[in-house]
């Protein structure tokens, strides 16, 4: 399975400097981007731009908060929610308050931080069921947000 | 789907193995360049290639390899290297279906 | 006569002395630039090029801006089928741009005394897949190895970059005679990395001479139009005439600019400043409206006019000399798959950092099922009719298998340069099967390449390798 934090030499946790993450980034392109490789040959170049794809796909990975969770819990081999009826009245009423014309997106907003407090603490006690939840109910209030 | 560059006929690619050879001193392969010269405008060169230079497009037609300078490219892609020979001279000639007209020394094209 | 096999030198008047220069190349619309680097310093090679071409008794004639039977500004038409007229000669986009090229190359040789080798080529941000090939095939006809293309913005970022030595958050706002892209970089010591990009490849200078041409009802508005940029009127024309004229064009680049800081999640207060790039950017009203968006004055302490061939310059030094400098740019058009008829599913999201891969798998929708379509388009539209259509392929020789059985899994390969390879496999019994296409621009649209999957030629051999042997070999 792929493994973003490999790909950039970096701890595997949850919280993640933003800093650290981009440094770590240039610092691993600059080993391989294939215009490193202008004129190697055409083995080299491949090499090259198979390795930069890859540090690239970490990069874009572990910059999103969610993706980043989803690695986590799939790499625990733990399977992620694909309902929560618990969760589905309240989406139901954002839904129709915003139909109403209301304007819902401070609230959304702090739900947001909430839930990713709720996941971030989750992951790092290792209490995966509580950090399912947590993913699935943020990545449906991003939907909503759009 | 990209169509060969240049292509070799057997009789071009047994004499130039056996020129490669009989050189007696290492070679990389073949080189193929482009110059001016004649009343039409152009016409190529054959080297032994110690190396390839760095802007070179390599090719390997049968177990040769063939560098060609950047600047005759786009002439020769799509022609055929062959061997002749006759009573008087012999030599590689290159039968390129991008020139449009040959001028009447046989030595030159334009495209 | 043929042709004997000679020891290298041998041949007279071949090699050059000199060693060859490697150069940055900026084909613009209105204008084209070389520059290179003779001491870590980039310098321009001769003054701008005029991008025409007319037919004179001698040929063919680059820079002429005279004559009245010259085609200009064909750069948008770059990845275009078309035929273009030029007294009795019949050129396509991709021929002109050629001539240009050539002629740069000979300016090269003149002015240095060393045959042009490599260049670096820089595109708008926003060009496809199919205008970048045609640039391709442009140098190639020209005789000129392209070391590889790099986004207009880029460049002028690089030069900017470079010259300055600037770290932060910058926007590139380059608004040319043909084009306008906008970009926004980090700079940071070594790394110029793009964040987001967006641009109109029908937005420029040229657009609003048209406008201002039918306006008047006359023809040489260009030095109207340059004029008032200095003065408040010039042949009794006001600057206000022009700038309302101008006004819903520099309205859009606003707009665009606007929508590339909302892809990159950022506000105008977050970024240092922009940069000014091309001709477009000397009227008073683009620079009155970039710093009311940007909240702070322009940055102008590049030349607007050499800066994008000046970075291209830099990029080329670097590739052949090896540098400190990272580059990371990202793909500008979301590149997607025709599902259902008539819908799109984006495969690589626009703003992907490059290079870049996606995979999508499929299967069939009938027992037996010999073959399927795939058609691959770029933009950012939900129906296929309003995307750019790239590669329409169909794969054959699918294994007898019911519906729903087969796996064929279809890989989307962005280099750096922002070219796309596509490849197949069809995975069932084990048997790896591959095929390649490398979508042919500059021809027809609508071609239909048929590809048969063949399954023993290429055997176990990494897919990926071929992928990008294929996509390197040109």
């Amino acid at each position: 399975m792929f493994d973003p934090y490999e790909a950039l030499g970096l701890e595997k946790t949850f919280n993640i400097d933003l800093n650290a993450l981009e440094q770590a980034y240039f610092a691993a392109q600059r080993k391989v981007h294939p215009d490193q490789f202008a004129l190697a040959d055409e083995q080299k170049k491949l090499q090259a731009s198979l390795q930069a794809t890859l540090v690239n796909k970490a990069y874009v990975l572990l910059k999103n908060p969610l993706d980043r969770a989803t690695h986590l819990l799939e790499a625990r081999g733990v399977s992620l929610l694909t309902h929560d009826p618990e969760f589905l009245p309240k989406v139901i009423e954002w839904h129709e308050r915003t139909e109403a014309g209301e304007d819902i997106t401070s609230e959304l907003a702090r739900e947001e931080a909430a839930l990713l407090q709720e996941l971030t603490q989750a992951l790092e006690h290792h209490q995966n069921e509580r950090a399912t939840k947590a993913l699935y109910r943020l990545n449906y209030v991003q939907k909503v947000k759009k | 789907m990209t169509k060969p560059i240049l292509t070799l006929t057997e009789a071009a690619a047994i004499h130039v193995k056996t020129l490669l050879e009989g050189r007696g001193k290492p070679s990389c392969g073949i080189r193929i360049g482009l110059r001016s010269k004649g009343c039409s405008g152009l016409s190529y060169t054959l080297e032994f290639a110690d190396e390839a230079g760095p802007y070179d497009e390599v090719i390997d037609v049968h177990d040769i390899k063939v560098l060609i300078d950047p600047k005759a490219v786009m002439f020769i892609m799509g022609s055929e290297m062959d061997f002749v020979e006759d009573k008087l001279t012999s030599g590689f000639v290159f039968n390129n279906p991008n020139a449009k007209g040959m001028c009447g020394c046989g030595e030159s094209f334009h495209v | 006569m043929p042709i004997q096999l000679v020891e290298p030198g041998q041949t007279s008047e071949l090699h050059n002395p000199k060693k060859g220069v490697v150069v940055g190349i900026d084909l613009g619309t209105t204008h084209s630039v070389v520059a290179y680097v003779p001491n870590k310093i980039p310098k321009v090679i001769g003054p701008l090029i005029p991008s025409t071409l007319s037919l004179e008794e001698k040929g063919f004639c680059v820079g002429g801006i005279s004559s009245p039977e010259r085609l200009s500004s064909t750069k948008r038409l770059m990845g275009q089928n078309i035929q273009l007229k030029v007294g009795s000669h019949t050129l396509t986009p991709v021929e002109v741009a050629s001539h240009i090229l050539s002629y740069i190359s000979d300016r090269v040789e003149k002015n240095l005394g060393a045959p042009l080798e490599a260049a670096v080529i820089t595109v708008p941000a926003y060009f496809d897949e199919a205008a970048r090939v045609a640039t391709k095939q442009a140098a190639a006809l020209a005789g000129i190895k392209v070391l590889r293309l790099i986004n207009e913005p880029t460049a002028a970022a690089l030069a900017y970059g470079l010259e300055t030595g600037a770290e932060g958050l910058y926007a590139i706002y380059d608004f040319g005679g043909g084009t306008f892209d906008l970009s926004l970089l980090k700079l940071q010591k070594g790394v110029f990395q793009v964040l987001a990009t967006g641009g109109d490849l029908a937005l420029g200078g040229d657009d609003i001479d048209e406008a201002l041409a039918k306006y008047l009802n006359t023809m040489n508005v260009r030095e109207i139009k340059e004029n008032l940029s200095q003065l408040e009127t010039y042949e009794g024309v006001t600057r206000k005439d022009l700038e309302a004229i101008a006004r819903p064009f520099v309205q859009k680049t606003i707009d665009i600019t606007a929508r590339v800081f909302k892809d990159a999640g950022l506000n105008p207060k977050d970024i240092q400043g922009g940069v000014l790039v091309g001709g477009m950017t000397r009227m008073p009203l683009v620079r009155q409206e970039v710093e009311a968006f940007f909240g702070k004055a322009p940055l102008c302490n590049i030349d607007p006019d050499r800066a994008v061939a000046l970075g291209a310059a830099l990029s080329a030094h670097g590739l052949v000399n090896g540098s400190d400098t990272l580059l990371l740019d990202v793909t500008p058009l979301s590149l997607g798959l025709e599902i259902r008829g008539e819908l799109v599913e984006k495969i690589i999201p626009r703003n992907t950092p490059l290079p870049a891969l996606a995979s999508s798998e499929f299967t069939t929708q009938e027992d037996g099922q010999g073959g399927m379509v795939i058609h691959v388009v770029q933009g950012e539209r939900e129906f296929v009719q309003d995307c750019r259509s790239l590669a329409r392929f169909e794969l054959k020789g699918l294994p007898p298998l019911p519906a729903g059985m087969a796996r064929v899994r279809v890989d989307f390969a962005v280099d750096v340069e922002g070219l796309l390879t596509v490849s197949a496999i069809e995975k069932t019994t084990g048997l790896s099967q591959h095929v390649e296409v490398r979508p042919s621009s500059g021809l027809d649209d609508k071609t239909l390449a048929d590809i048969l999957l063949e399954s023993q030629k290429y055997g176990r051999q990494d897919m990926e390798k071929r992928l990008w042997a294929e996509n390197h070999k040109h």
